[in-house]
């Protein structure tokens, strides 16, 4: 494997970033970004990405390629949630299980802009429809998580046996999918795409000097994350063990299972390939952990933030791009 | 000056909890009510913290100042919420001023 492409990765700026905000946790420095600014920047990077797919689409058309691609995109974040999900019953109860699961099915936005920062540093294209392959993954695992939990749930529960709060523990499906289709990254994401295509040339020129600052925003938002990563990291007590293997572990089965499909069903070139892998290989620390904990009371997002951004997330910005990157020219 | 005896109930709960909260309170007719998002602390779930990312490691403070009728049906309701969410709610007696209206 070529070596130098994780050590270029990992010297890059928003990765050693990531790295000093780990730093500032583990030396206990008083480094913090106030959360409205780091709200912020998840907004700009959510915005600028969709903007930028809709420009792109806006010049490369749609096509039944694209549908098929996108149709794949929404198969996959409904499938992985399933397999995941009887892994996990192993080891935990019927309700982490299925939150645990649903955030391995969803998405991190993050992780894709790294990505499509670390495709642009290696000056390789990719399809700005890829934006909206992000954004038809980040709900459908919610809804499959939430299935599961009906389906599987224990009906020893002492609360169903007595006859109480059946109407408040029955899943209000309406809040549901709302949170999931319409939660506030969903819908930034594909109202800047769908921007970026009706208003084309004349939009994008206009935009462009606020894109310009895109990678100065993703390395303070990644020294966030580098922070909060440690935080959560630290929070990792029970089942750290089975949680830190499952957490490299599904992500590297899950990339495998999405690049064979890329190079062998989909034909897609190496940039969307790449975006393709690290979609299905990324895990949610936002959406899902919130939706699963209002829709499953009783899952613990002790364990469900720790694995995806303490475990997943630097596994994947770290060795998993330029692993995945690899193993999609030998596969 | 003018007070009424009222009951006021003092909730820390879950930030993802907060919207169904307050479209109980509504539900209930409580005149009115304060949050006061993004806290953070310490309780028998151990630390939270506002800072992360994850909504569900936010708190929300919330009081709401009501008759005791009122006060009783937001107890119920929030003993039911508790059951699964962290968090913990206090009620006190209070004397709530009854401004008098400025005649023109």
């Amino acid at each position: 494997m070529d070596i130098n492409l994780i050590i270029s990765n990992i010297l890059s700026a928003p990765v050693l970033f990531f790295f000093l905000g780990m730093l500032a946790v583990w030396v206990k420095s008083d480094l913090e970004i106030p959360n409205a600014l780091s709200k912020f920047f998840s907004l700009y990077l959510l915005l600028d990405i969709g903007f930028h797919g809709g420009y792109e689409l806006y010049h490369n058309g749609f096509s039944w390629n694209i549908v098929a691609i996108l149709t794949v995109c929404f198969l996959m974040a409904s499938i992985i949630p399933l397999y995941s999900f009887f892994i996990l019953k192993r080891k935990f109860d019927t309700a982490n299980a299925a939150a645990i699961a649903a955030t391995f099915g969803s998405i991190s936005a993050v992780t894709f802009i790294t990505t499509i920062a670390f495709l642009e540093s290696a000056k390789i294209t990719y399809g700005g429809y890829m934006v909206a392959g992000m954004a038809l993954m980040e709900s459908p695992a919610i809804i499959v998580g939430v299935i599961l939990f009906q389906l599987f749930k224990n009906k020893e529960n002492n609360l169903d046996k007595a006859g109480k709060n059946q109407s408040y523990r029955r899943p209000k499906w309406g809040k549901i999918l709302n949170d999931a289709f319409f939660n506030g990254s969903v819908l930034l994401l594909v109202g800047a795409l769908l921007i970026g295509l009706i208003t084309g040339d004349t939009g994008w020129k206009a935009f462009k000097p606020f894109d310009a600052i895109f990678k100065g925003i993703l390395t303070f938002y990644l020294l966030d994350n580098g922070i909060v990563a440690a935080r959560r990291l630290k929070s990792l007590k029970n089942s750290a063990g089975f949680l830190i293997g499952f957490g490299i572990l599904m992500p590297l089965f899950n990339a495998l299972i999405a690049i064979v499909l890329a190079n062998h069903l989909l034909g897609l070139g190496e940039g969307d390939a790449l975006l393709f892998t690290v979609l299905t290989a990324s895990a949610s620390y936002i959406a899902v952990p919130a939706a699963m904990r209002l829709a499953v009371p009783e899952s613990n997002p002790a364990f469900t933030v720790p694995v995806s951004l303490g475990i997943v997330f630097p596994f994947n910005i770290i060795v998993g791009i330029p692993l995945y990157f690899y193993l999609i020219h030998i596969l | 000056m003018n007070f009424e005896p009222r009951k006021k109930v003092e909730i820390i709960v879950e930030a993802v909890k907060l919207d169904t909260l307050i479209y109980q309170l509504e539900e209930i007719g409580v005149p009115g009510f304060t949050v006061v998002g993004n806290i953070s602390g310490k309780g028998a779930n151990g630390v939270l913290d506002h800072n992360c990312k994850a909504k569900v490691f936010e708190n929300t403070y919330l009081f709401t100042v009501c008759t005791e009728a009122q006060a009783q049906q937001v107890l119920e309701y929030v003993e039911e919420i508790l059951q699964y969410f962290s968090g913990a709610c206090f009620v006190s007696d209070v004397a709530a001023l009854v401004p008098q209206k400025a005649t023109p």
